[in-house]
């Protein structure tokens, strides 16, 4: 039967697409890393970077540590540009090295290939540390391991020593292993992955063993040893995990295996394919698979069971519209013939439903409609570099890109788009933004102009030079001082009052004896006391010239310092005067260049982002052709059957019979 | 006529090596078209534009934060045992310069060793205090409040100023540190 050998021919599709997407780098851009694409760890992609790409140790430079803090929330983009400015400013001095693996990680997962590898070569000639250069070496093994350069990735990762990061062993290992899968060298490939299923302590060394078996189990199987790789396999198959990835790659192994015993072992087949989760990921496929286990068991009712839930499901899945047609030929083969012909009436109605929904959606992609959907849905903000199915909109238009999105290149040509949005979305915002450079250059000019006009006279080169004049003659004096030991010359305001008053005592004293009614024993008594004052005063200021002398020393010292420390802002002043107009030239050329630039880049990032669209256009505009192929294939089926059963009726209903 | 017929011979010749010619060379002035493929310039255009961010970012941090009267405020965290950051305020000089709540992700970043810049201004040289509170559910998942108070001078450089978390086993309870970095 036609329908059948078909339906056959399609599972035999889905198997092999099921079983061995694992052996090879179909598309190297989406998925690098070939045995992770299919189990990788963690929900991080595998060329993402993860906590592992950075080097361990103490922050020890803060600029380092604000990289680390966009790059742990996955706001890659500001991640490198805080990196870039912070080495431009010299702000990494100790981290040097650790910030260029960073960057050289980040450019890698952000597929800026060739820069990355330049940084990493660049290391590699720099620095004399073990630990740099194993992680530059093993770096670039990833890089060209990812650009298909096999051998030259072999002879990266064989330079690598002891003094591998121990976060990084393990995925180096596990590197190692694909690049043997991917040259086809199974048996290699199956010894490497060997060491790696063994897990030690720990749920994430558990689990990372746990891709490591399934991926031997691929690798076995496909160097000819079925019978050991099923056993790996079933290992995969059997592990207990409340962890959503381990429940995957559970569902996976039990669908690997059920697909390929489904014709040797159907009833083995049977039991692998029942144990995958009925709402995980590979659900669809289980479903089908299991009906046809059944149909291999000749127990086609029971067939129908899976099928009839399949084909309760969302049409965004093949094994849908695989399992309508089934159904249509299993109570064919229990001679449920009006059912039969009711099942595959049915559809042939939802096929025809499909392929004009299909056609409308062609018509609103081709007017635009999914893209400007698509990018409502996506934030202009960071998000990380890596599209994510659960983020395409939930409009009609949208319904069937999951089903074209696998396997193509178009995982890559929307990232790009989506990355041109962000970048147009980063432009855009400059470009708003540098009018307010202006403006602050102005303000700063402005206040620069006011303040030098606000200057006062105290604050004038004049007034400090004058105080400087002022300052020598006091040197001068006080020099003379201490020459002549002149003590009187230190006398206080106070005491110089008293020398005065002193002088006007004795020209009294003086005056008074030259009277001719004075008496010369009161004159005597007054100059003696005029004596005791005059010598307790002169013994004073004599006793006490060498401290005074050295405080005014002392202050004449304060005054040359402070007088110092003025001339040089005086002197700072100056230059300032002098520089500050040329630095605002600069600053307002600098702002003007960077406007043109960015007025230029964002040019060139739209005619790229419509460039990026016409060819996604035509990249959905061939998978909706073969799609559509596909279902008017499944329209055929049906009808061709639906005619044979009407023919079978008509022919009965001719003889008398009635088709049951 | 033989002479005739080579002669058009001749002169289809030139006319045809000056049209091979004409289509081989672009018309003056105009742009050589761009071979490269399109993943090609994208990724040039990413580079392109991730440099000129990073000349955006210094030009303006130069032009609203000058050496002179720059300071910055990072926050850091060691750590979680004992407390769970909520919120961090600070106040300069009895204005408040910076608040924050904490995102999941954000605290994950911290937690992982990154450092927050907090806060980026200016400030006039000379002594100034700088007044930090933090919130957040502290030992025993009790509501946790603790301010930190540091005064500091401002000189003619940029200053740079680190708010570290800290869990101190030995008292059971978190201990919030000022570091003045040079």
């Amino acid at each position: 039967m036609i329908t059948f050998r078909l339906l056959i021919g399609l599972l035999l599709l889905v198997m092999s697409s099921l079983a061995w997407s694992a052996d090879g780098p179909a598309e190297p851009s989406v998925a690098p890393s070939v045995v992770p694409s299919v189990a990788s760890p963690g929900t991080a992609p595998a060329d993402e970077p993860t906590p592992s790409d950075v080097p361990a140790g103490q922050v020890r430079d803060l600029y380092y540590g604000t990289v680390l803090y966009e790059f742990y929330q996955q706001n890659y983009f500001s991640a490198a540009v805080n990196l870039l400015a912070a080495q431009e400013q010299n702000r990494l001095r100790h981290h040097a090295a650790d910030a260029q693996l960073l960057l050289g990680g980040m450019y890698l997962s952000y597929g800026l290939h060739s820069e990355a590898e330049a940084i990493f070569n660049r290391l590699l000639d720099d620095s004399a540390e073990p630990a740099v250069r194993d992680r530059a070496w093993f770096y670039l093994g990833k890089i060209r391991y990812q650009k298909q350069l096999f051998t030259e990735a072999e002879a990266a990762l064989s330079r690598v020593g002891e003094a591998l990061d121990e976060s990084l062993v393990e995925e180096f290992r596990t590197l190692r292993a694909n690049l043997l899968m991917a040259q086809e060298d199974y048996p290699a490939a199956a010894a490497a992955l060997q060491d790696l299923t063994q897990g030690h302590s720990g749920r994430d060394t558990e689990q990372q063993a746990n891709y490591a078996r399934f991926n031997l189990g691929v690798a076995l199987i496909r160097a000819g040893h079925e019978k050991q790789g099923t056993e790996w396999l079933r290992k995969v198959a059997e592990l207990q995990s409340g962890d959503s990835d381990q429940k995957a790659l559970r569902d996976r192994a039990n669908l690997a295996l059920g697909y390929s015993l489904l014709k040797s072992a159907p009833v083995l087949a049977r039991d692998f394919l029942q144990k995958v989760r009925l709402n995980g990921p590979y659900s669809n496929k289980a479903l089908l698979g299991l009906g046809w286990a059944e149909v291999e068991l000749q127990r086609y009712e029971q067939s129908l069971v899976p099928w009839a839930e399949l084909a309760k499901r969302d049409r965004v899945d093949l094994a849908v519209f695989e399992a309508l047609l089934a159904t249509g030929h299993s109570l064919e083969r229990l001679r449920a013939y009006p059912q039969a012909i009711q099942s595959y009436s049915n559809a042939i109605t939802i096929f025809e439903q499909e392929l004009a929904g299909l056609n409308d959606t062609v018509a609103a992609v081709k007017a635009g409609r999914l893209w400007a959907d698509l990018l409502a849905q996506v934030s202009r903000n960071e998000m990380g570099w890596f599209w994510e199915a659960e983020l395409l909109p939930g409009t009609p238009e949208a319904r069937y890109l999951p089903m074209v999105l696998a396997g193509h290149g178009f995982h890559e040509a929307i990232k790009n788009l989506r990355d041109l949005w962000f970048l147009d979305g980063k432009l855009g915002r400059w470009q708003t933004e540098i009018p307010a450079f202006d403006a602050m250059l102005a303000l700063r000019r402005s206040t620069y102009e006011t303040q030098l006009d606000t200057l006062t006279p105290e604050q004038t080169l004049d007034h400090v030079l004058d105080v400087r004049t002022s300052r020598d003659i006091y040197a001068a004096e006080l020099k003379r001082i201490g020459e002549r030991q002149d003590a009187f010359a230190l006398l206080t305001q106070e005491e110089k009052k008293l020398q005065d008053r002193l002088v006007q005592v004795e020209e009294r004293i003086w005056r008074l004896s030259k009277q001719p009614d004075s008496d010369p024993a009161e004159m005597e008594d007054y100059r003696d006391r005029y004596r005791l004052f005059k010598g307790l005063l002169d013994y004073d200021v004599v006793t006490n010239y060498a401290i005074r002398y050295r405080v005014v020393e002392k202050s004449l010292q304060s005054l040359d310092a402070e007088l110092q420390a003025t001339l040089q802002q005086q002197d700072s002043l100056q230059r300032a005067r002098a520089n500050a107009p040329l630095d605002f030239e600069a600053y307002a050329r600098r702002i003007d260049d960077k406007r043109q630039r960015v007025a230029s880049l964002r040019k060139q990032v739209k005619l790229a982002f419509d460039e990026q669209r016409r060819q996604l256009q035509v990249m959905v505009d061939v998978e909706f052709d073969e799609l559509r192929a596909r279902l008017v294939d499944y329209l055929d089926q049906a009808r061709f059957s639906l005619a044979h059963l009407q023919d079978m009726a008509t022919d009965a209903a001719a003889s008398g019979r009635e088709l049951q | 006529m033989k002479s005739l017929y080579k002669y058009l011979i001749a002169m289809l010749a030139i006319l045809l090596m000056s049209t091979a010619l004409s289509l081989a060379a672009p018309a003056a002035g105009e742009e050589p078209a761009d071979t490269r493929t399109l993943d090609a310039r994208v990724q040039e255009l990413k580079k392109e534009v991730k440099a000129l961010n990073r000349d955006l970012f210094i030009l303006e941090e130069e032009l609203l934060f000058p050496a002179s009267t720059q300071l910055a405020l990072f926050l850091s965290i060691d750590v979680g045992e004992f407390f769970r950051l909520d919120s961090v305020q600070v106040k300069i000089d009895d204005t408040v310069v910076a608040n924050h709540l904490y995102t999941q992700r954000e605290l994950g970043a911290l937690e992982r060793g990154g450092v927050q810049r907090l806060y980026i201004g200016n400030v006039k040289s000379g002594e100034h205090e700088l007044v930090a509170s933090f919130r957040g559910p502290g030992p025993n998942n009790r509501e946790y409040r603790r301010a930190t108070t540091v005064k500091f001078t401002k000189g003619s450089a940029a200053k740079f100023m680190e708010l570290k978390i800290l869990d101190v086993s030995r008292k059971l309870q978190p201990e919030f540190v000022v570091k003045q970095w040079e």
